[in-house]
């Protein structure tokens, strides 16, 4: 079985850059923001359903990185430094935490637009507890531990959130966990990510990206989701190594960080010897990362030639 | 430079308001013309009312009057610096848009397809490229004329260098003829390096050699996407060397906000005169230890001001962190001193009193070292 849906951020249309920058500016007010959102939300949703994905998602467009919904609503934190996104000309502002966490339930909900997802199996992202643990500024703790054990709370509320609001698929983004690989990590990141999950009752998956992940996949398959996967273009293929077994693997196929758009023929090929190689029997085909590293109608023709792997490979 | 811890810019300063809306045809406020005043007679510019009657045409401006316009900025920036008492100059890039798109769009072989995010709701034009690079016309050359003739202190020319240029875009050319190789990492890889390496040869070093042919002494090559992947250290180096290879000044290096381990050991293979890195934004000095580990015997421009903050450096903080590299390195002659990187996302306030703080540190510790 193959399937394919985003794994990220999904870039604004050059509509809604100028209007986002109109916003801001004070040019314009934030109902007439969210509307077009809302509008261009759907419209990516309609492209979704014509390319045959198998979960849809709003494309965070509302979203200025990975951790700012948490950054925003978690109280006691807040949106600090603008500091680089990993080997990115990107940045992200570092969430600075400054009082002990305390789940809210809705930060990832309320910055979803949640209306064009309505009648739809949808799909949401979230950092994982190490993540989001990892890419914050302490300044309450002092004890990493206990960091991610109120980290995995904050996660688990927020799941639940979205599940109960009909979402189908949580996906947990991590590229820390294969950027930054030491002894040790991995089971205590799948100790807070088994607390986050526990009881969800949807599909889950562990998507890591941006580093190598053959060193560490035998343990990232250890993961207490269904899924698990990674970037294929960072990744080592030849020295991959470990069985999926029940696991789905989810397989960034398509470059999320270049415009080039990959031949559908060769990408198939390539999934499938990776997946051959880990005893798979479910895949789903990714863009490598957030699409937002391109531009909109570049990312559109990614989402297209995904569809187009997917078809491929059935 | 004879005298010990000779003081340069690195780069850019923000365009003053009257700059941009001059060149954009639109009205300038009364802040703007009292800025004008304010830093025309604190730099003693001569003969700043044709200016005021290029900014007062109304209507959009003639390609000519845009060109003008630049002109007076670029001698605004040049005054300034000087004014501050720095012995190596330039005018704060005041005619390029950035350092990214400024070149790009005079090299064939690029194509801008849209916008990318920066952060938050930033945005900045990412171009692919396309086909072979190919340079249209050397760059900067009019720009590095223009301010030969006007300054009355040394010059030091800015250059984006070619492994920021192919980092920072879109590789679809170099990227299909490497699709022999099967492994995407490596074809990646290798596509990276033909990129840079044409970027080297067919651009920036036939640049470079116009630059010198108009009398450039100095070129700093700016590369801050150096150690972003620091496994393409090596494409880095080889791509400097070869578009530096035959070019007769001297020639530095400016990389900030990178972790500078990563550069080592292959920057010592960097046939280069100067790094210019930056210092107090890290607020460590490891990178002089790393210098001194490595043995690294070339100069060391000492970032000493923090480009991020309106906090002015005082004279005697930027003393002590000149002594501080030169307790550690033993060789104050090859220290420098400059700011970590350029000034332009400080007003012009801001900027002017931490340069004359830093030229005014560095004649302290000049003082400490020869008493």
């Amino acid at each position: 079985m193959t399937f394919a849906h985003l794994s990220g951020i999904f870039p604004r249309s050059e509509e809604l850059i100028a209007t986002s920058r109109a916003f801001e500016r004070g040019r314009l007010d934030a109902d007439s923001l969210l509307l077009q959102a809302e509008e261009e939300a759907r419209r990516l949703v309609a492209l979704q359903e014509e390319w045959g994905f198998d979960y849809v998602s709003d494309g965070l467009l509302r979203w200025q990185d990975l951790l700012r919904p948490l950054a925003d609503e978690v109280p006691g934190v807040h949106a600090g430094p603008v500091t680089r996104w990993f080997d990115n000309n990107s940045f992200y502002r570092r969430p600075v935490i400054e009082h002990r966490l305390r789940p809210v339930g809705e930060a990832a909900l309320r910055w979803t637009v949640r209306d064009p997802l309505a009648g739809h199996t949808w799909k949401a992202i979230l950092p994982t507890p190490w993540a989001f643990a990892a890419l914050s500024e302490d300044h309450a703790y002092g004890d990493p531990k206990a960091l991610l054990r109120d980290a995995a709370e904050v996660l688990r509320a927020e799941a639940a959130a979205l599940a109960g609001a009909g979402c189908r698929y949580i996906q947990f983004s991590d590229p820390v966990l294969v950027t930054a690989r030491s002894d040790g990590n991995l089971p205590r990141a799948h100790e807070a990510l088994t607390r986050v999950v526990e009881g969800l009752g949807i599909r889950t998956g562990l998507y890591t990206f941006f580093g190598d992940a053959a060193p560490a996949l035998s343990a990232l398959l250890d993961a207490p989701v269904d899924d698990v996967g990674f970037d294929l273009f960072a990744t080592d293929l030849d020295r991959l190594d470990g069985r999926a077994g029940s696991k789905g693997l989810l397989l960034g196929a398509l470059d999320g960080r270049n415009s080039l758009l990959e031949s559908a023929e060769e990408t198939a090929a390539t999934v499938s010897r990776v997946a051959d190689r880990l005893g798979a029997s479910e895949v789903s085909v990714l863009p490598s990362c957030d699409l937002e590293f391109l531009p909109y109608e570049v990312a559109v023709a990614k989402g297209r030639r995904l569809a187009e792997v997917k078809r491929l490979l059935r | 430079m004879d005298k010990l811890f000779p003081t340069q810019e690195i780069g850019s300063l923000a365009k003053p308001p009257w700059l941009l809306k001059g060149v954009r045809g639109t009205a300038l406020s009364r802040e703007d013309w009292a800025d004008l005043d304010h830093w025309g007679a604190r730099l003693e510019i001569e003969g700043i009312d044709e200016l005021r009657r290029l900014l007062n045409g109304g209507g959009e401006p003639s390609e000519k009057t845009k060109g003008a316009i630049r002109d007076w900025a670029a001698l605004f920036a040049i005054r300034l610096e000087e004014a501050a008492g720095l012995d190596v100059v330039y005018d704060g890039e005041a005619r390029r848009v950035e350092m990214y798109e400024y070149p790009v769009r005079r090299i064939d072989g690029f194509q801008f397809y849209g916008h990318v995010r920066s952060f938050d709701n930033r945005y900045y034009r990412k171009a692919a490229v396309v086909d072979r690079v190919a340079l249209r016309e050397p760059f900067h050359v009019d720009e590095l004329g223009y301010v030969k003739r006007q300054a009355k202190r040394p010059v030091k020319i800015p250059v984006t260098g070619p492994y920021t240029l192919a980092d920072w875009s879109f590789n679809e050319y170099y990227l299909r003829q490497a699709g022999e190789i099967a492994d995407l990492r490596k074809r990646k890889y290798e596509a990276k390096r033909r990129f840079t390496l044409d970027l080297a040869t067919e651009v920036l070093r036939p640049t470079l050699q116009a630059l010198v042919d108009v009398g450039a002494d100095w070129i700093q090559v700016d590369e801050p996407a150096a150690a972003t992947h620091p496994e393409e250290v090596p494409i880095l180096v080889e791509a400097f060397n070869a578009a530096t290879e035959g070019v007769r000044a001297r020639v530095s290096i400016h990389i900030c906000y990178s972790d500078y381990r990563a550069l080592y050991p292959h920057i010592l293979k960097m046939k280069v005169d100067m790094l210019t890195l930056e210092f107090k934004n890290t607020g460590d000095y490891n990178i002089v230890h790393i210098f001194k580990e490595f043995a690294d015997p070339r100069a060391i421009g000492l970032g000493v001001l923090d480009v991020h903050s309106d906090v002015i450096e005082s004279p005697e903080e930027v003393k002590d962190k000149i002594l501080q590299a030169v307790d550690i390195l033993g060789r104050p002659e090859r220290i420098w001193v400059n700011p970590d990187c350029g000034l332009r996302t400080r007003t012009w306030d801001v900027a002017f009193a931490k340069l004359q703080n830093m030229v005014e540190g560095a004649r302290l510790a000049r003082e400490a070292v020869t008493a």
